[in-house]
């Protein structure tokens, strides 16, 4: 799959290159049969990186399924990840962890997983390199999100609003009476 | 604040400005003599203290290249502060003192395999008015007649819990955070984010109170983003200043008629060791092999809770709070020494990467998902000296300044393993009193108490310096940080290395006046 992925790609690029020949070489009909032929793979490339994304989104929703928690800090994990600058080739690393993902059950794809199946295959791949990229870009970008602190009651910094001598920082109430003097 | 000649050796040259050697720079320039204080971080004010971590982090923290080995992170063994102010920048303001059969620990614990127990080469009756005068210094809520700090939430979670399972030395601890308007500086305003920088100054921290207080005297000169890498010495083996390098980079000579070290215990001993020469090939102030050696921490193990109703942690003086019971020495328990039990909130992003280390999924994220109902315990306990865990160079990797960096090997001793296990066992039994319904294990922090690498010890074969902290070898050398410690105690070590700087600059004044430095 990933591989397949690579040689796709550069596929495309030799197309279009041969498209332009062919266009200056030859009459109209090898030329249109040719665009045809670029369009048609340009698409498919666009539908592998959609593929990505998607598979790559789910993922992190499945590290930490947050209810009530929409999309958008989701998203925002993947575009970190594809820019992640510590790892030499990140893209290749990504395109390659999807496919990892996606032989994970023989002929179906991770996204057609059931939750339990798709849980499965990434407990396997746990150790990867792929693996803990994910996990870690989650953990940091996830929650140093702002919706996330929101979502899960965490206003973040408090120096602004005077710190909490008077906005609760002792409120508790339900501790056994007398429990605490 | 004073300007002082690269060339003129009369003033004492002083090793960072943390809460060793900002006390000590600060306590001799009230007393008229010339200091030079040396920190390797920048100088920061008020308004670059921002409540993210993240950032503070990054602006506060050691991150020069060190090496863990032994149960250690490979990478970032230790955490500790490049900044004026050091560790009081960071740390949480607690200031318990040791206890007195904890300064007997060789006389109180008798032997014990693997360790290298020493009795401290002074007792409390010695410590103890100046433990007072550190306290009165910092302004220590709940001594010398100032009102403890309230508990927040997060207190009285453990402070309920530790009263239903039995405890019953349990109160808001005593802590260098003004409780009232005190010294020119505002009273706690419960913000939280203690631990990076207080942005109000409420917090003891040497930034805010020695340093400029020091220079306000005339007699005494910081400079900051200055790395020391060699201390030098003449053919009688007195030192007689540093090389460092400045601000821009250059390497600089200053002159000295005293050197005081106090680079947080990792780098005090790697300077040593690295100002090696013909006259001290294994470093300076050597002789005993004991420069490096017996490196402490106080093991910091976290318990956090789900509890079942809101607790808020995050809200306010992030650990104002003390469980003493376990302090004792108590062997019934299975294990000698002690440990204190405090209240710890933790942000978001530290809970998802550490709270299930490695861990993700359903269960884990249900319980960040109700981080207000959180609730944090801290334990940390007596680590006991053992000569091979210890400071070195490394033979082959050097910083961006060409001096070796440091390699820290650290492992439990079996002791440790077992008071561990008690605390833990202890701590969730505290939330589990009142209701928990989920208990977390976070045993991985890397230690911020680094002690004993230049100790204190009556014998000069047992340790580095004697107990004024003048290293045994040499006269004009002194270390004036926690390297100090003879042992560790179960305390939080820096009102002892507050207290021991202001003993320290008592006798240095008076060793001048006798002309002997």
């Amino acid at each position: 799959m990933s591989d397949s992925g690579i040689s796709r790609r550069r596929l495309i690029q030799a197309t279009v290159g041969i498209t332009v020949l062919l266009a200056a070489a030859t009459d109209g009909q090898v030329l249109l049969t040719a665009n045809a032929n670029a369009n048609d793979d340009k698409a498919n490339a666009e539908r592998l990186v959609v593929h990505e994304a998607d598979t790559l989104r789910q993922m992190v929703k499945r590290l930490f399924p947050y209810r009530n928690l929409s999309e958008e800090p989701y998203r925002l994990v993947v575009n970190q990840v594809r820019n992640e600058k510590s790892v030499a080739d990140v893209a290749t690393l990504l395109r390659e962890g999807v496919g990892v993902l996606d032989s994970g059950v023989t002929g179906k794809q991770w996204l057609a997983l059931s939750k339990a199946q798709q849980i499965e295959v990434m407990k396997r791949i746990e150790t990867s390199a792929f693996f803990q990229l994910m996990l870690n870009t989650s953990i940091h970008s996830l929650h140093a999100n702002r919706e996330v602190w929101h979502l899960i009651g965490y206003p973040g910094s408090s120096v602004e609003y005077g710190g909490y001598i008077n906005r609760g920082f002792n409120d508790i109430d339900w501790l056994p009476e007398g429990s605490v003097n | 604040m004073a300007h002082f000649d690269l060339t003129d050796s009369s003033a004492v040259v002083v090793i960072g400005s943390g809460a060793g050697g900002g006390t000590l720079s600060n306590e001799l320039a009230q007393k008229g003599v010339k200091v030079v204080c040396l920190e390797a971080g920048p100088r920061l004010s008020l308004a670059d203290i921002v409540n993210n971590e993240g950032t503070m982090f990054k602006k506060m923290s050691w991150l020069d290249p060190r090496k863990g080995t032994g149960q250690l992170h490979p990478q970032f063994p230790s955490w500790s502060c490049k900044t004026v102010g050091g560790t009081t920048m960071h740390w949480e303001g607690q200031c318990p003192r040791l206890q007195e059969h904890e300064l007997m620990a060789q006389t109180t614990y008798g032997e014990v395999a693997d360790t290298s127990f020493i009795d401290w080469p002074l007792g409390m009756q010695e410590l103890s008015s100046f433990y007072a005068k550190a306290e009165d210094k910092m302004g220590v809520a709940g001594t010398n007649g100032r009102p403890f700090l309230p508990g927040n939430n997060n207190y009285k979670v453990m402070a309920a819990g530790a009263r239903k399972i039995g405890y019953q030395d349990v109160d808001t601890q005593h802590m260098a955070i003004n409780s009232t308007v005190r010294d020119n500086r505002p009273s706690c305003q419960q913000i939280g984010f203690c631990n990076s920088g207080c942005a109000i100054g409420a917090k003891w921290s040497t930034l805010y109170t020695e340093v400029p207080k020091a220079e306000a005297t005339g007699n005494f000169e910081l400079r900051a983003e200055s790395m020391v890498v060699r201390i030098h010495h003449d053919a009688h083996g007195r030192v007689t200043g540093v090389d460092y390098y400045d601000k821009g980079g250059v390497l600089r000579h200053q002159k000295a008629r005293a050197v005081c070290v106090a680079g947080n215990a990792i780098e005090t001993a790697r300077l040593l060791l690295n100002s090696h020469s013909d006259l001290f090939p294994g470093g300076l102030a050597n002789s005993s092999n004991q420069v490096g050696r017996n490196y402490m921490t106080h093991f910091t193990i976290c318990v956090i809770s789900l509890m079942p109703k809101p607790v808020n942690f995050h809200r306010g003086t992030q650990m104002a709070g003390v469980v003493r019971d376990e302090m004792r020495h108590d062997l019934s328990r299975g294990f000698w020494g002690g440990y204190s039990i405090n209240p710890v909130p933790f942000p978001p992003e530290f809970l998802a990467a550490h709270m299930q280390h490695g861990g993700w999924g359903e269960e884990l994220t249900a319980s960040l998902q109700q981080y207000d109902h959180l609730a944090g315990l801290m334990m940390m306990g007596e680590d006991p000296p053992q000569a091979t865990n210890r400071i070195t160079l490394d033979p082959e990797v050097t910083d961006q300044r060409g001096m070796p960096i440091p390699v820290v090997h650290y492992s439990d001793h079996p002791n440790t393993t077992k008071m561990k296990a008690h605390a833990l066992r202890q701590g969730k039994a505290i939330h589990s009193a009142l209701g928990a319904t989920k208990s977390y294990e976070i045993t991985s922090l890397p230690a911020t108490h680094n002690l004993g690498t230049a100790r204190m010890s009556e014998r000069v074969n047992d340790g580095v310096c004697n107990k004024w902290g003048q290293t045994h070898d040499i006269k004009n050398l002194f270390v004036s940080d926690g390297s100090l410690f003879s042992t560790s105690g179960s305390a939080n070590p820096t009102l002892t290395i507050v207290a021991l700087a202001i003993r320290q600059a008592e006798f240095i004044k008076s060793e001048i006046e006798k002309g002997n430095i």
